[in-house]
């Protein structure tokens, strides 16, 4: 530990400087479900305000809003009908704009979903573009004669769309679109089509917005002869976009959504030598579905394997991890037949492949069993990267499969056991989404005022990690390696940053397990259990032997002895 | 004064010759390292080989490796390994530590193996491609048998051959050729140490430096938690199990086959003479009427089973090469960059000779799928219940994952369907293991002996 700070003084720096966002625990929260201020059955903005203080109180810096934009919601917001106005529904830009003031005066950041890569059919720049090809929007999107050009590119949604090419009866061309037919592409070869993404960013970062995460982000541009993704003029304009947000808006944030395997993602955050200069943060997504299937087997190797197999990031960047968000993991997208032996797991697992093809909530993807929530959860919280919970996931709340498409884990959150879960004060059919009603996680069991009473509840146990999280910039900051260790059902890893040392050890078994590591390094320290304060044996000459609960986890803090004794090895090298 | 090293030597984990009536006849110094005279900081690592006579009717002669650690004075923190306090001509009165529990003395080692000196009675013999890390401490591994293995931090593990038989180490020559083959299936060797002097006009070589594999977990643990996890489901399949271990078990096929094809590579192959296809059959012919005298349950199954080994009598083309030769779960380790497989050193009970002659890699295969066949039936063991019913459901699981496992190894180790002669060959190996572990099982743990007795029960012609 460096002697010229405290810790307290190191833990607020790393919180409040410009890679906050490196310590930062966040949280996903879908404005239209987390609370209704004007009783017209859709959450808003004004809710969200009004729950500001919870999110503050459960320790969470910075929220992660999902698509909000004007849209004719084809695809849950992601075809935006205009980059700078805001769905009625939601409130207005007013709205938003106290919502940035109220969350900072909190402490608390917010970034918000920005899809570059296309737009809605319903945007006035297409129906500009197709109705007039010579005006200014005409070349705005990517037009042509025939739908010959770019066939090396595949096609994403391969159930619903026949090509990435769609005639336009208007213009009597084809357009381009790498997503839905009804989002077409927008053409980044176009200056002004650029620039008008400049202008949309300032737009909210001049309202004091922290950052974006960006969708969809490799697929910009399209050359003939390439598949269209991650082509070198995508990661020349990301470049061009993190200048312009580190020039004129300093500590926001970009974080991308490239739903590949990280050794190809990690070109996302762009130049080593400058500690990156394209995007802040990646999302590592490999990382939840091994988390399942370490557990699944009662083996550490499926995340042993992927935190071996992934590789450093520039100094100035973060990953991303997540358990659950609203969107599904299409397991699809990181799949290269041969390249790794998970998928091909999964493959053969029918109740993995299920679960995780399937969009459900964490809860019951995990039986409601409080013992591998609270272990998945400390997972989350302690392996590298910068957490992101999603909302209601701290209560345990359920989801409901009879609802089609991803709505069954946007429902409403649960608030009380009064009307409406103390969302909405509507007509209960008014809602846009009805809330869960079933006897293990309707909100009349569950729900967030009946948490609070209770200490013990999952709601306190998630806070007191969170809380804990904070106190150690290591999660965050710190070193990732791998203890191995005797028992291949129990993963062990430190966290080092700056001195501070983490030892996580984690029983990803139902049974009971001993297990004996190698802490040798840390001869003559003390384990401190990190929620409770209890010190443990010191470690010794010998391996460290500790027992496990099913499905128990610990968090150690590696302290020096109060009386620093001379070490028996003096002039040894 | 030479060191009275008996004591040490027959209370040690390692020796093998324990219970027998023994005298040691010799103390050979093979070498030195560290100051001419040991301080009360600075040691003297010694290497002692004490030749042991055997006074039984089985007689013979072994050669034993010792380290010492000698200091000038008593070491407090080493108190639990001291060996001998003596008086040594060069060395002045010294108290001796056995050198594998003193990070000084193994330091010594591992700088010899870095910067190897040109001259003396010790030769560091080291491979290309790695660098040492000389910042590391030592540390012991507990809980080995026949060797003691010392790990310098992460980064390399050093094996010190305990009891040393005149002649090359299959270990090390077999670790040499895949490692500079590039094979991803072993730990890489970094180099070995041989003593100058030759014994029985071979030479001894004492000591293998290899990768350290980090994060690694023995395959049979895995195997066995993979087992706990299907016994804990009452009514899924073993297809049907988050423990479900067909994957690895796979995995470890590809691990094999890929070894098996870098031996045949870079070792000498050929095919067997009709001649020495036949004494292979008598030899398992042969070890089945012994074990028939000492299991008698073994009768009523042995009729099939000299069908298998007479028709493989007959097997013509038997290809041979260099194999592991003791292979079998306990002998691969699960790495977070897949599967390892360890101890080359052949099967320890024969003779160095024998052990090197090449062999059919069907016997590596029979091993492995013996052991997937062991593990089910270890775990089922451990449990105790007064329902009777609940034993029988564990048996018939236990036979599932067993089933499963060995399957899905022999499909990935092969990728094909077996050949007429080559399932002939496997089943004659896979009997005779179970044969040896009949008599294994009636001499040592008599109320596991059904778990060979099923499988010898399982060959068909």
């Amino acid at each position: 530990m460096s002697a010229s700070r405290t810790i307290e003084e190191t833990v607020e720096a790393a919180h409040e400087g410009p890679e906050w966002f490196k310590t930062a625990v966040f949280y996903e929260v879908l404005v239209r479900s987390f609370r209704d201020s004007n009783a017209d059955g859709t959450g808003d903005f004004r809710g969200l305000i009004e729950k500001l203080d919870y999110l503050e109180w459960l320790g969470v810096d910075c929220l992660w809003i999902p698509p909000f934009f004007t849209s004719p919601l084809r695809d849950g917001g992601y075809d935006v009908a205009d980059y700078t106005d805001i769905l009625p529904e939601c409130g207005t830009v007013d709205d938003f704009h106290e919502l940035l003031d109220e969350a900072h005066k909190r402490g608390i950041r917010v970034i918000i979903d920005f899809v570059m890569n296309h737009t809605s059919d319903a945007h006035p720049w297409f129906q500009s573009s197709r109705e007039d090809p010579d005006g200014p929007y005409g070349d705005f999107y990517v037009w042509s004669d025939t739908d010959d050009l770019y066939q090396d590119a595949r096609i994403i949604f391969v159930d619903t769309e026949p090509s990435n090419w769609t005639w336009d009866p208007v213009r009597q061309q084809y357009y381009w679109h790498r997503f839905f037919s009804h989002q077409p592409d927008l053409n980044f070869d176009n200056p002004k089509v650029r620039q008008a993404m400049f202008d949309a960013l300032s737009f909210w970062l001049d309202m004091g917005l922290d950052g974006f995460r960006l969708d969809a982000v490799p697929y910009l541009y399209e050359r003939p002869g390439t598949n269209g993704e991650n082509l070198p003029e995508t990661h020349e304009f990301l470049r061009q976009v993190r200048e312009y947000v580190d020039t004129n808006y300093p500590g926001r944030v970009l974080l991308a959504e490239a739903n590949q395997w990280p050794a190809d993602v990690v070109d996302y955050f762009g130049d080593f030598e400058k500690g990156g200069d394209e995007c802040h943060m990646c999302f590592h997504f490999p990382v939840m579905p091994r988390i399942f299937m370490a557990v699944r087997r009662e083996s550490r190797f499926p995340i042993s394997e992927i935190l071996e197999q992934t590789p450093a990031i520039p100094d100035g960047c973060q990953w991303g991890i997540f358990l659950r968000n609203h969107d599904e993991l299409t397991l699809e997208m990181v799949t290269d037949e041969d390249r790794d032996y998970m998928w091909d797991e999964y493959a053969k697992d029918p109740r993995m492949k299920a679960n995780i093809g399937i969009r459900r909530r964490l809860a019951p993807l995990l039986d409601h069993d409080t013992n591998r929530m609270e272990l998945f959860t400390a997972l989350l919280l302690s392996l590298p990267g910068s957490p992101v919970l999603y909302y209601g996931d701290e209560i345990g709340m359920g989801d409901n499969i009879w609802l089609g498409d991803r709505d069954g884990v946007r429902t409403p959150m649960q608030w009380t056991s009064d009307r409406n879960a103390g969302f909405s004060s509507a007509t209960p059919g008014k809602l846009h989404l009805p809330l869960i009603q079933d006897p293990v996680t309707g909100y009349q069991s569950v729900n967030v005022e009946a948490q609070l009473e209770n200490s013990s509840s999952l709601l306190h146990w998630t806070r007191r990690m969170i809380h804990a999280r904070r106190q150690h910039p290591a999660f965050g900051l710190g070193s990732f390696t791998d203890l191995g260790g005797s028992n291949p059902s129990v993963l062990s890893y430190a966290r080092e940053h700056d001195g501070d040392v983490i030892v996580c050890i984690n029983n990803l078994s139902r049974f009971p397990q001993p297990v004996e590591l190698d802490l040798r390094r840390w001869e003559g320290m003390i384990p401190v259990e990190l929620l409770g304060g209890v010190p443990f044996p010191p470690i010794g000459e010998l391996s460290y032997l500790l027992t496990l609960g099913g499905y128990g986890f610990y968090w150690f803090r590696l302290t020096r002895p109060a009386t620093e004794r001379p070490t028996t090895e003096e002039g040894r090298a | 004064m030479t060191p009275d090293l008996t004591t040490h030597l027959t209370g040690a984990r390692w020796f093998g010759g324990k219970g027998r009536p023994l005298t040691v006849t010799g103390t050979r110094r093979l070498g030195t390292l560290g100051p001419a005279r040991p301080t009360d900081e600075e040691p003297t690592l010694v290497l002692e080989l004490v030749t042991v006579q055997y006074a039984d009717a089985e007689g013979g002669t072994e050669y034993y490796q010792v380290p010492l650690s000698c200091y000038a004075a008593a070491v407090d923190h080493l108190d639990h390994a001291l060996v001998e306090v003596f008086d040594d001509p060069e060395l002045g009165s010294v108290h001796a530590y056995d050198a594998v529990h003193d990070r000084f003395a193994m330091a010594y080692l591992l700088e010899s193996f870095d910067r190897p000196p040109s001259t003396g009675p010790l030769r560091f013999e080291r491979l290309p491609g790695h660098d040492l890390d000389l910042t590391t401490h030592s540390s012991l591994f507990t809980g080995e048998q026949s060797n003691s293995s010392v790990a310098f931090g992460e980064d390399a593990l050093l094996k010190v051959f305990r009891k040393i038989t005149p002649g090359r180490n299959p270990d090390i020559t077999v670790h040499d050729v895949l490692t500079r083959a590039g094979s991803d299936h072993v730990a890489a060797l970094f180099g070995w140490l041989e003593a100058d002097s030759l014994v029985e006009g071979e030479v001894l070589q004492l000591a293998m430096l290899q990768q350290f594999l980090r994060t690694a977990s023995d395959g049979w643990e895995l195997a066995l938690s993979s087992v706990r996890n299907l016994f804990a489901e009452a009514d899924l399949h073993a297809d049907e199990v988050g423990g479900d271990f067909a994957g690895e078990a796979a995995r470890l096929g590809v691990a094999l086959r890929e070894t098996h094809d870098t031996l045949a590579e870079n070792f000498p192959t050929r095919v067997r003479t009709d001649a020495e296809q036949g004494d292979v059959a008598a030899g398992m012919r042969e070890r089945l009427d012994a074990a028939i005298e000492v299991v008698p349950g073994l009768a009523e199954h042995a009729a099939p089973v000299r069908k298998v080994f007479e028709a493989v009598a007959d097997l013509a083309d038997v290809r041979v090469q260099q194999i592991h030769a003791d292979l079998h779960l306990g002998q691969t380790l699960r790495t977070v960059r897949g599967w390892k497989i360890v101890d080359f050193e052949g099967e320890p009970a024969r003779p160095l000779a024998e052990r090197q002659l090449p062999d059919t890699p069907w016997r590596d295969v029979a091993g492995m799928l013996r052991s997937f066949d062991y593990a089910p039936r270890v775990v089922e063991r451990t449990f105790d219940d007064a329902d009777p019913s609940a034993g029988d459901q564990r048996a018939y699981r236990a036979a599932e994952w067993s089933k499963r496992n060995r399957a899905a190894f022999l499909e990935a180790y092969t990728e094909r369907e077996l050949t007429h002669d080559e399932n002939l060959l496997l089943s004659a190996y896979v009997a005779d293991k179970a044969v040896y572990e009949t008599v294994y099982e009636a001499r040592n743990r008599p109320t596991w002996v059904s778990i060979p007795l099923d499988a010898i029960s399982r060959v068909r012609p």
